[in-house]
């Protein structure tokens, strides 16, 4: 993703006095002779139709200079063909930064699309070139929109996977013994995320115990208890046992009821009773 | 890296796998695993998984008939050291090897079969 930096300043373009009569009516030479003219013009048609608090004023002035900038470049290689690389990254940056400070979809169609209002109301004379500029804009607009939808969906994915992390936590609770509190419910990516984060701690830590605190997890079906019984079995195999604890009398209801069988599993309803029993494993134990 | 290696420690063997097994293998270390439990007189044996990466089922089988055939002979196994992704894979086959011992590596593993042999009368 390209950066937006630099100094584009609109005084640069600024050309100088004799030509300043000089304008044909196109739109193309709108765009060259009286670019500040254009620049003032589109940003007070922004301020009535785009009002936001998002975006600082400043940076709505830079990024419509850069795209003048590359606006012209393209009228003047090939308006015609497909966007240039230069623009296409331009336009990239500035659906990124419109999608991280919050702004919509259309907000962000609005902010290209409008400099063809712009443009039409200024240069009323020069059909054809209004007809190009307008396709070099709406091809603009699309890719904008584009870019938007996937800086927004890898944000999304992202963050998915931040929540993923989060979500499970393995804490080493004694030496050789590992707690994992699993919170909310159990479907298959969660599982392999936690069977995954589990058994790579159980190795770096070395761990011979694994406690899987299940007070959090508000339901347990088939699906659940098969997730539990294979996370459990890849853990023997690699030397730990783990023992399920926060087994509530509604949860150990409806696990006969289903035919459940995790016999083999130490279970209990107290973390404490449970960490007796592995403290009781490793030769350990509590006095007062 | 290459052919499983047997080492005697103690009263026990050490065999170390370094990577999955073929058919070529099997027959190989399963004789040579029993020969050397009847020469030494081995009550146990530690089967170290530390350096397998990868595994297939074919392997789990394989191991899985190891064990059961060094039992026969007298000497308990126990597999020791597996990788988190070996561990998921044969779980994910189906094959969580019951009634197999297992240890987190190869230390606790003698110190297991220590535990199960107890003191050479």
């Amino acid at each position: 993703m390209t950066e937006i930096a630099g100094d584009a300043s609109v005084a640069d373009r600024d050309v100088p006095a004799a030509t300043l009569l000089a304008w044909d009516g196109s739109v193309r030479n709108l765009i060259r002779h009286r670019r500040q003219a254009v620049h003032t013009a589109w940003l007070d048609y922004l301020r009535r139709e785009l009002p936001t608090t998002r975006i600082q004023p400043q940076m709505i002035t830079d990024l419509s200079v850069r795209l003048l900038d590359e606006l012209e470049t393209a009228l003047d290689k090939d308006p015609a063909g497909a966007l240039q690389p230069t623009l296409r990254n331009l336009l990239s940056a500035i659906s990124a930064r419109f999608v991280e400070r919050g702004m919509t979809p259309s907000q962000t169609a609005t902010f290209v699309f409008s400099l063809k209002h712009v443009l039409s109301d200024m240069a009323p004379d020069d059909p054809a070139g209004r007809q190009t500029v307008h396709k070099v804009i709406d091809a603009m607009g699309l890719f904008s929109m584009d870019a938007f939808i996937q800086r927004r969906e890898q944000i999304i994915a992202a963050q998915g996977q931040e929540l993923l992390e989060l979500s499970v936590p393995v804490v080493p609770l004694w030496e050789g013994i590992l707690s994992l509190p699993i919170i909310g419910t159990l479907d298959s990516s969660r599982a392999q995320a936690i069977t995954e984060k589990l058994l790579t701690e159980i190795a770096r830590t070395n761990s011979r115990f694994a406690m899987l605190d299940i007070s959090g997890v508000p339901a347990v079906d088939t699906q659940t208890a098969q997730h539990l019984a294979k996370t459990v079995a890849a853990a023997r195999l690699m030397g730990a046992e783990c023992v399920i604890t926060g087994i509530r009398p509604a949860i150990a209801q409806v696990m006969v009821t289903l035919g459940i069988d995790i016999s083999g599993i130490e279970t209990y309803f107290s973390l404490a009773e449970g960490l007796r029993y592995c403290f009781g494993k490793l030769g350990l134990s509590v006095r007062a | 890296m290459g052919a499983p290696s047997i080492l005697s420690v103690d009263q026990f063997l050490l065999v170390t796998l370094h990577q999955e097994l073929n058919d070529t293998d099997v027959e190989p270390l399963q004789t040579e695993v029993g020969a050397r439990v009847v020469a030494t007189g081995a009550r146990g044996v530690v089967l170290d998984l530390s350096g397998v990466a990868v595994i297939d089922s074919y392997t789990g089988r394989a191991i899985a008939g190891l064990v059961q055939a060094t039992g026969l002979l007298g000497a308990q196994t126990i597999v020791a050291g597996m990788r988190p992704e070996v561990a998921i894979t044969l779980v994910e086959l189906g094959m969580t090897l019951p009634g197999i011992p297992t240890a987190r590596d190869v230390n606790l593993g003698f110190a297991a079969l220590r535990e199960r042999t107890g003191p050479r009368l």
